[in-house]
Parts: structure tokens; sequence; C-alpha cells
């Protein structure tokens, strides 16, 4: 669905320089820090930026020579940018039908009842939650093969979060060939949701990992100076010192729960490993 | 091109203070019953909400516009096409409107031929111009001083054009020519405005495509 291949992008104070691949029938999730580059790899992909080097591949051509009709095959949802918020869902909802030859109104209808989000008024009396599910209620009604997302989830409270993962839930259960490409700094929402991960930091990839083995194999042990000194470095990922000691990260939980009884071995999570892998010293 | 069409027919038909400003600026025009005056006025309202759709599709964002089924020669072509239907639309409605004034207040023989002729250079010069500020807006922005300043040159080349077409700046010539040319019939009037019209709007397609294509978002 999605390759790219030293996909370069260089501006004034930042560059980037990326590869990754997404197949499809899969959700793959894109973390990092605020500025780590997660924007630019989204718009590098839908072909809004024209990369400096490296190749980039969607749905087997270059983005940046998609026609009209290559588009039709995208839903994008992006935190910054939408439709004019002068208009109220019913007109939307006219100018999609005329956009989309694969819209579905009666879906479109169902997610807008089900999210209360109310047809007639403006978007822009919208509140912040409402409006990002509108947006994500757009991208998933047209029969979209790839799904891009660009911090969905931003901004919002718990709730809001956790029903913009359902709509997405409902997108992947039509289509299991369908694939899904989504970019926050909240690593919670991609824990549960995503199968993989790119961290990424400053341009550059830092981490791949499938979320089942980062929640499974990976581990956050808390040791002493002296356990620290005594344990094995080649399996430690990334340490930081503390008061107390050394937070370490390992993909290899349980040599140390088997090794290392004494040790504190707390399970991996999205959070720590980017906590461990991004944080400074 | 139907999806684009139809969110910018909703914007203008959104526009309430716009849409009461044009209609007030028509009936004025309308009181005086001066059709060559209502047809500047149509044309400029027509080109001039063209290019504030521009405005509001950069200040929502082109990038999700741009992820749509919306591409580069699409998006060009529509804001052309987009004029052209306004200028067709408002033209349609103020002929109507005038026919009927004349026919109320029985003035002389109804000047039908004026009324239906009147209006076809300045839309013929309105459609040009959409297509001419398209691109600058689209390559600098619609706030950049570039594109002020472009403004200025054309309608200070506009103004030069009519103080020398009434004989001023001592181009006697060439106020012959002009002469010449509206005491020639509309059929010649439109042989020679309509082709030049086609070829100008053709290029300045062609280079708002371009600069789109190498645009980023």
């Amino acid at each position: 669905m999605i390759t790219l291949h030293n996909c370069q992008k260089n501006y004034k104070d930042f560059s980037l320089d990326l590869s990754l691949e997404i197949p499809s029938g899969r959700v793959t999730g894109l973390i990092g820090r605020n500025g780590a580059g997660k924007s630019t790899t989204i718009k590098a992909i839908l072909g809004l930026i024209k990369p400096d080097g490296g190749e980039v591949r969607v749905l087997g051509k270059n983005p940046r020579e998609f026609v009209a009709s290559d588009k039709e095959s995208l839903g994008v949802a992006l935190s910054y940018s939408g439709l004019n918020e002068e208009f109220n869902v019913l007109s939307i909802i006219e100018i999609l039908q005329k956009m989309y030859p694969q819209f579905n109104k009666a879906s479109f209808l169902r997610f807008c009842e089900l999210q209360q989000i109310p047809l007639k008024k403006p978007v822009r009396s919208f509140s912040t939650g409402m409006k990002a599910k509108l947006k994500v209620i757009i991208a998933i009604t047209h029969n979209a093969r790839l799904l891009v997302l660009d911090e969905p989830t931003a901004g919002l409270d718990v709730i809001a979060r956790s029903e913009i993962l359902d709509l997405l839930r409902y997108y992947l259960v039509e289509d299991e060939e369908r694939s899904v490409l989504i970019s926050s700094h909240i690593s919670t929402d991609l824990e549960g949701f995503c199968d993989d991960v790119y961290l990424i930091d400053d341009g550059k990839l830092v981490l791949h990992e499938d979320t089942d083995t980062i929640l499974h194999q990976y581990g956050v042990l808390k040791v002493s100076s002296e356990q620290y000194d005594r344990i094995e470095k080649e399996y430690l990922l990334a340490s930081r010192k503390e008061a107390f000691g050394y937070i370490c990260l390992t993909k290899e939980k349980q040599y140390f729960l088997e090794n290392y009884p004494d040790i504190v071995v707390e399970n991996g999570s999205l959070d720590s490993v980017i906590i461990l892998m991004l944080g400074r010293e | 091109m139907k999806g684009l069409l139809e969110k910018d027919r909703r914007f203008c038909l959104g526009q309430g203070p716009t849409v009461i400003v044009a209609v007030v600026l028509l009936a004025y025009a309308f009181v005086i019953g001066e059709p060559i005056l209502i047809s500047v006025e149509c044309a400029v309202i027509a080109c001039v909400y063209s290019l504030t759709l521009v405005l509001s599709d950069d200040r929502n964002g082109f990038s999700f516009l741009m992820t749509m089924p919306v591409d580069a020669k699409t998006y060009v072509v529509e804001k052309n096409v987009f004029t052209w239907i306004a200028l067709a639309v408002l033209w349609l409605i103020s002929r109507v409107l005038l026919i009927l004034s004349a026919i109320i207040t029985a003035d002389g023989a109804y000047r039908f031929t004026e009324i239906l002729s009147s209006g076809y250079i300045s839309f013929l010069v309105a459609a040009v111009a959409t297509s001419v500020f398209l691109p600058l807006m689209l390559k600098f922005g619609p706030n950049s001083l570039i594109l002020v300043l472009s403004m200025i040159v054309l309608c200070t080349t506009a103004f030069l054009f009519f103080v020398i077409m009434n004989g001023g700046l001592g181009f006697g010539k060439v106020l012959d020519l002009f002469e010449k040319l509206s005491d020639s019939s509309p059929v010649v009037l439109a042989a020679v405005s309509f082709p030049a019209t086609v070829v100008l709007t053709a290029i300045f397609i062609r280079l708002g495509i371009l600069v789109m294509k190498n645009r980023e978002f």
C-alpha cells in the first residue's frame, strides 16, 4: 500500500530521511514527539510535498502523479486542514456525493447519528471533538482502500478519542484488506489499535516494531546502580539514570525475569518505549 | 469537478453579506438604467467571487482539499469554469431584468439590441482576469504583495487604456482604431475579441496548472 524508500525532505531547520512499508490489511502507527516529522511523512505520502530524494509509492504510484480518480481510494483526516467550517453537515454530504462515486450516504448519516453530530448547524459551531469525529467520518465513508490520519485525536478528551477509534474499527471490520496509517503523539491511542508502530524522532526512524511484541516482549527494568553494573547490557535497548539507579528498556523481558529474580521488571508499553528511546538524559 | 463546483456554489450562496452588496450594486445600476454599467458590475462580481473561493480554500487549508479527488488541472479548470458559469448566470438574470425594466418603463423601442449585446467585452475581460489572477494567487498566496502590485499594474493599465480610448495622451491614431472597432458590427467585434480571449485564457490556465502541480501544501 505504502512504500517510502529513503524519502528525504530538507527544510531550513529540519530534515526527514525515512523508509517505511505498510502492506495491505495493516494498521500502522506513526509515533514521535511534536516536530519529529510525522506530519512531513504524511504529507510526502499524500503527495502534498515534493521529496528532495528517495522514492514514495502509494497504491503503486508516485502520489505526486495522482490524478483525481487515484485519490478516490484515499481516506484522509488532517488535524490542521478540512472543508470550510461555514458548511453544515447536509452541505458536506452533497459535496461528498459529487466528489466520491462510492460515497455511502446511509453510513455517513448513521455515523453522524451515533456520534450525535448535528446536521444543520455550521461546522464552526461544533466542539473540537465533534469536528474531529466529522473528519474521520468523512474519511471512512467512501470505501477508501487506504486511510491516512494525521493526529486525529489531538486535543480530545479520553471519551472522544475512544469514540474516534471505534469509528476506525467499524471501517476496518468492513474489509480486511484496508490499511490505516495513523499518526499520534498519544501512544495509548495506538497501543490497542495498531498492528505495528514506527517511532520517529528528528526525521529519522528510531524503532519499527509490532505492537504485540512491544506489549509482550518488551520490559522496563528498574535497577539500582549495583544491579545495573552486573546485568547484561547487550539486551538493553536504552537506559536512563534516575535518582534510585537506572531505568532500562529491554526486548528480552523473559530473560531478565528468569535470570534476575531480584530486579523489578515491568511490562513494556509504547509510553515506556517513547520515554526511554527518545528521552534526553 | 462536479464536487468542487458544488462546494463553490454552496460557498457563494452562503456568503450573505457579499450577496447583499452585489444585489444593492445591481439595484443601483438598474435605477440608473444603464445596461453597460450593469454588465461591468456582473463581470466584476463573478471575477471577485471566483478569486474569493481561492482565498477560502487557502484559509481552510489546501492540504485536505488536495487529498480529495481533485488534481491540479481539475482545480484550475474548475475555478475558470465557475467564473464562466457565474458570468452566464449573472448575464442571463440581468438581461431578463433589463428587458422587464424596459417593458415596464416603455423605454423607447425597448433597447433590446443594446441590452442583449452589452456586456460582451466586460465578460470576456472578467474571464481573462480570473485566469490571470488565479496562477498569481496560487503561486504567491492570496495576501502577497506581488498579487497586490499585479492588481495595481492591471488596474493602471486598464485606466490608461480607457484614457487612450478617449483620446488622451496624444494617441490620436490609436483612438481612431478603437473608434473604427466600436463602429464595426458586433459580429466583427466578436470575431476579433473572442479568439483573443480563448488564447489568453488557455495560456493562463496552463500556467495555473503548472503552478498548482509544483506547489507544496
